[in-house]
């Protein structure tokens, strides 16, 4: 069918509306690389900063010769992939028994789950937990308390509901045990809503800077975001409220050196990401967030 | 026919099923760990906490934390400024994902659908401490808003000292960096709806508006209402994130929010209000999605709910 | 589920409550809390040879020192201790440590920030009580410097009648905080001196604004960007000058007042405001709130003025990265000069300064079983304090290996400044070993294990000759105000209101300076002011005042009049 007139005014509308949109998504990162590309002057120059007019590699030589930064990426690599295989698994393995029928006692064990989404002990009888088990300082605290999340685990578990029944009667059929049909039937089906949870998984845990600074006293087991917090978000002013005048340990980061840190941390997010999102994104179309 | 079974039918079903419930049995450990023990934790907004006395033997103080609390100045003006902060979100940054979504939707061109789409989702993936870093630049004095508010001849705003801009900011950084993402989604709920509709409709004579209206939207609503009751959840936790990482004494007023009223409190070593607002938040939060819940199940009559 | 499930989950979480209120409570804080020390004190003697191992959190390092200094070593040796650091920086001293307390690890020593802390330290029995008797008769010396630098440390440090720690002073913060002015604009505009009074400042102002000082022939230039990313920063000067500080607790006529509610305040304001409104402050000065762009705006040539500067300048043209080379970077005919603080209506200068005293040092309440680690930290203070050998290895190492003192500058043939007062001397002096300076030395003027700075007494010393002389005519103490109770954090009620107080004050003062509100709104908000809590706080600050010589006796304090 022919669009109308009026649909194609709208079409072309719709266009340059989203061409917008898209460009505001891009622009703020646009001016902070080119805020660190800038010399002094230059960033302090009031503008939109599309490009450099005075180009200096200064800020990014001095953050690349922090060694924290470099110790934070591997901090937080490891982070994310341990944090994120042990997600996967485990909610897996979550999910699976609660999205089979014959389950017994399944929808109080679910409620019990899902209760923890709203409702938790806040910030003290968590470190105090931590302190116990004797994780505080390990890559354990980061990344155990996190690893079961009732939100996705209702998100695999509806995914595995809307598998066929017949997949695994004829399994029974053959004999296979629960870990077989999960491991052999399940997840392989399930790629869409694996991809899905672990790249929220990932991007959390790349992301977090929190509990990193509550949980880590070590600089060489601290995480990048967290060193990103303590440069660009400073703590001057908290050293103002305690009266701390001395201004060697008032250190000013200029504009130039933030935006370069921060440039510095999204740069790997911003490779791998192209590759990611064509797959993840597939994966959501093809299986669908279910209710 | 009928027959009864001998013995206890739990045991059996028990036995003939121990390959779930074995499965099952560390996933309750860990949730009785991780999650369960600390609520014991929550006692403390009953006690008058003193870390020398331990949990258990810090004085009982029943409600009066509570009344400490309300009768505060800084706490209730939190709750509002959760309150206002979450209803402005939800109410202005809900329909965005669904609105991108189907402008979205209506794009032909492939290429193009998928590179804006990538755009608008990127902002997800960073952390505020990033974005926040990034939008003080921007909406600073100097920033790029300012340049082009005095091109057009207006007085530079005082985005980020000044109240009313402050929420503002606050709300549409906060949606920016969420549209994209969840309009994914909601493309998700649109593919799966099938073309044959579609072809229905336009051989009845609808045009696009229409189809939008009659096929479009009512099959977004189940999707909708989920993420709703979802949000709800949230709705007195206005974004700490993004909030701590972005306000500053001058807007304190109306940017201190529960999280950081309770944070506050936990660096005066003030524990058993810091619980106690803490306890507070979830409660509300837990009613409100229980309640959500029970009104989607009985307008939809059972159909829709999260659980 | 079926009814016996929906029972289970309702039932359980049920019992647990119940069981967990029916757990008798045994509070013995509340009385552990107010008696007396249970620490034998006389009976005490150091024995210098046991080793004493010191779990010791100092003061907020930024960046973050690290374990094995030479600092530390050095200490080790001196007093026979082992010194277990924790180093933090502001983020983790805030939202960490807390927590560490809370979860048991309580360090032998802690450095804590203010009166606040303090209090919640001692409200959770985390620290201990060092009655007066013990610090006199251990440190002598110390106690006399803390009187005459910073004495209303000594209110920091005591609740309810006891002492809980000891005392901390930073005798450079006597001195007020001065500005900088663009000396070639000011001559460009005719005007031959650094303005000295309010009137003064406006006329140069006026001409900053109007007279073209950088001579592009555009009106871009204005005179003053305020500070307002702190309450200690805000509209300082002007108020200076009226003999007001108003965020902080004054004294008039015997009792103690806000500065902020006086007429001088309501005065600045009025003149300010004019200011403004004459377009003579650059009005984007409230977007600010981080005071990122005050040197910006002095560097780049949008405003000719700038406050605070803390150090010399004015012979530091050529240092890299000094705000003088940044400007000539801008504008090669740019000279700074000097601004000391504005004269008040009777020829005085006045200025803001924090005041000596500084923060506090406590000893965790376990020490109260192993009290001669608190005898063996009171003798370090005491030594450091009394030998300024000691007191410069503390800071900056060991002179002649790491450092010296070099009283004139040492130029290279084309002029660029090479070594000046203290400086790092070979290997230490080399470029890039900023990162290993740091790890031995924690980063220079260290003052993670020894907190107080005595510079009128020791640091003044080292300093190059020309920045002696440069302090000498600035920043003179005596041109100091500083709040008469030292911090307002020392009223117990500050916890509760003083923070929104301030923050609410700072509003109010720039909606009117920007005209956003009359000026006649300020009774108003002095009633208001009061009415949120600022009247119970100064009721408990007057309370506090007369007690304060109380204090000032025990410690030995000479006071005037």
């Amino acid at each position: 069918m022919k669009p109308s007139l009026g649909e194609k005014c709208f079409g072309a509308f719709n266009i340059l509306v989203l061409g917008i949109i898209a460009l505001l998504c891009l622009y703020p990162f646009v001016y902070t690389l080119s805020i660190s590309l800038s010399t002094a002057t230059e960033a302090s120059r009031a503008g939109f900063h599309l490009y450099p007019r005075e180009v200096s590699l200064v800020s990014y030589k001095m953050v690349l010769s922090n060694p924290n930064i470099m110790t934070g990426y591997m901090n937080t690599i490891l982070r994310t992939v341990l944090g994120t295989a042990l997600t996967l698994v485990t909610t897996c393995v979550a999910a699976y028994p609660l999205s089979r029928r014959e389950m017994p006692h399944r929808s109080m064990i679910t409620f019990f789950i899902v209760f923890t989404m709203l409702f938790n002990g806040g910030l003290v009888p968590g470190y105090l937990l931590i302190k116990n088990l004797g994780m505080v300082n390990s890559i354990w605290a980061l990344v155990v308390p996190s690893m079961l999340a009732a939100f996705n685990i209702i998100i695999v578990k509806n995914f595995f509901q809307s598998l066929p029944e017949s997949l695994v009667e004829s399994a029974r059929l053959d004999g296979a045990g629960e870990w077989t049909i999960l491991s052999k039937i399940y997840l392989p089906l399930s790629t869409p809503v694996l991809a899905t949870v672990a790249l929220w998984s990932a991007v959390a845990h790349w992301n977090t800077w929190f509990d990193a600074l509550l949980y880590i006293t070590d600089d060489s087991k601290q995480v990048l975001q967290t060193f990103l917090q303590r440069i660009v978000i400073e703590s001057s002013t908290q050293m103002m409220e305690l009266g701390i005048t001395d201004t060697t340990v008032l250190e000013f980061t200029g504009e130039t050196i933030k935006a370069a840190t921060i440039i510095i941390t999204i740069l790997p997010i911003i490779c791998v990401y192209p590759f990611v999102q064509k797959y993840f994104v597939k994966g959501i179309m093809l299986g669908g967030v279910k209710e | 026919m009928s027959f009864k079974f001998r013995g206890n039918p739990k045991r059996k079903s028990y036995r003939s099923h121990h390959g779930l419930m074995t499965m099952m049995i560390p996933v309750i450990a860990f949730f009785i760990i991780f999650k369960y023990i600390p609520m014991m934790g929550l006692v403390i907004a009953f006690k008058d906490y003193v870390m020398s006395d331990g949990i258990f033997g810090s004085k009982w103080v029943g409600g009066e934390n509570f009344v400490r609390l309300f009768s505060s100045e800084d706490f209730p003006r939190a709750i509002r400024n959760t309150l206002t902060i979450s209803v402005l979100r939800l109410g202005c940054g809900f329909f965005a994902p669904v609105i991108l979504a189907l402008m979205l939707n209506e794009v032909r061109q492939q290429g193009y659908k998928r590179s804006i789409q990538t755009l608008t989702y990127l902002p997800h993936f960073f952390s505020w401490v990033i974005l926040g870093g990034i939008f003080l630049m921007i909406f600073g004095g100097d920033g790029p808003v300012n340049a082009a508010a005095k091109m057009l001849g207006m007085n530079p705003v005082s985005f980020l000292t000044d109240d009313a801009w402050f929420i503002t900011v606050l709300i549409v950084t906060g949606i920016w960096q969420a549209a994209g993402w969840g309009a994914i989604i909601y493309l998700a709920a649109l593919s799966g709806i099938s073309p044959q509709l579609y072809e229905a409709a336009v051989i009845d004579g609808a045009n696009r508006w229409q189809q939008t209206q009659h096929i479009t939207l009512p099959c977004l609503v189940p999707t909708m209402i989920t993420l709703f009751v979802l949000s709800l959840g949230g709705i007195l936790t206005a974004g700490f994130d993004q909030v701590y990482n972005m306000y500053n004494p001058l807007v304190f007023d109306v940017a201190d929010i529960i999280d950081t009223y309770v944070l506050r409190r936990m660096m005066g070593l003030d524990l058993s209000l810091a619980t106690a607002a803490g306890m507070f938040q979830g409660a509300v939060g837990l009613i409100l999605v229980v309640g959500a819940n029970f009104f989607a199940r009985k307008l939809t009559k059972g159909e829709q709910g999260v659980w | 589920m079926t009814k016996k499930e929906k029972y289970v989950l309702f039932l359980v979480p049920c019992l647990i409550i119940v069981v967990l209120s029916l757990i008798p409570d045994n509070p013995k804080s509340a009385d552990g809390l107010k008696g007396p020390s249970p620490v034998d004190w006389s009976s005490l003697k150091n024995d210098p040879s046991q080793t004493l191992g010191l779990r010791w959190q100092g003061i907020i390092s930024n960046p973050a020192g690290k374990e094995g200094s030479w600092i530390e070593r050095n200490l080790e040796n001196r007093f026979n201790i082992e010194l277990d650091p924790i180093f933090m920086d502001g983020n983790a001293y805030e939202k960490r440590r807390p927590l560490m307390l809370v979860g048991g690890d309580v360090p032998d020593v802690m450095w804590s920030g203010d009166p606040l802390q303090l209090r919640a330290n001692l409200r959770n029995g985390f620290v201990m009580e060092i009655p007066y008797e013990v610090i006199l008769a251990r440190c002598p010396t110390y106690v006399d410097l803390v009187n005459t630098y910073g004495k209303e440390a000594w209110l920091y440090t005591q609740f309810e009648g006891r002492n809980y720690g000891l005392p901390t002073v930073n005798a450079a913060a006597n001195r007020p905080r001065i500005s900088a002015w663009r000396m070639d604009w000011l001559r460009k505009v005719g005007i031959d001196k650094v303005p000295e009074t309010v009137e003064e400042m406006h006329e140069a102002f006026s001409r900053f604004r109007f007279q073209d000082p950088d001579g592009n022939g555009k009106q871009d230039t204005y005179g003053w960007a305020p500070n307002i990313s702190h309450w200690s920063l805000m509209f300082v000067e002007v108020l200076a000058a009226h003999d007001v500080l108003a965020f902080d607790l004054m004294e008039q006529e015997g009792e103690v007042v806000w500065g902020g509610l006086l007429p001088g305040a309501k005065e600045s304001l009025r003149i300010l405001r004019s200011w403004y409104a004459e377009g003579l402050i650059d009005p984007d000065f409230p977007l600010d709130s981080r005071g990122r762009q005050i040197d910006v705006k002095f560097i780049n040539g949008r405003v000719g003025y700038m406050y605070p500067v803390d150090h010399p300048f004015e012979h530091k043209k050529d240092e890299e990265g000094s705000i003088y080379a940044k400007t000539l970077a801008f504008d090669p005919r740019a000279e700074l000069a000097p601004g000391p603080p504005l004269r008040n209506s009777r020829g005085q200068r006045r200025g803001r300064t924090w005041g000596g005293a500084a923060h506090i040092m406590q000893f965790g309440k376990h020490l109260e079983k192993q009290p001669e680690k608190v005898i063996r930290v009171l003798d370090m203070m005491e030594a450091i304090a009394s030998n300024e050998v000691l007191y410069m290895e503390a800071r900056n190492g060991e002179r002649g290996k790491h450092w010296d003192y070099f009283p004139e500058p040492i130029v290279r043939p084309d002029g660029k400044l090479i070594k000046e007062g203290i400086n790092m001397v070979p290997p230490y002096d080399e470029k890039d070993r900023t990162r290993e300076n740091t790890a031995e030395l924690l980063g220079g003027n260290c003052t993670f294990f020894f907190p107080s700075t005595f510079e009128q007494l020791f640091d003044d010393a080292y300093l190059p000759l020309a920045d002696r002389e440069w302090i000498e005519r600035n920043k003179k103490t005596e041109w100091g105000m500083m709040n008469v109770l030292g911090k307002s954090d020392v009223v117990t009620s500050s916890g509760r209101y003083l923070k929104d107080l301030v923050n609410y004050q700072m509003t109010v003062y720039i909606e009117i300076v920007i005209g956003d509100r009359d000026l006649d709104y300020f009774d108003e908000f002095a009633s208001e002011w009061r009415r949120r809590g600022g009247d119970v706080i100064l009721k408990e600050a007057n309370e506090m005042y007369q007690k304060v010589h109380e204090i000032y006796d025990v410690v030995g304090v000479e006071e005037a009049e």
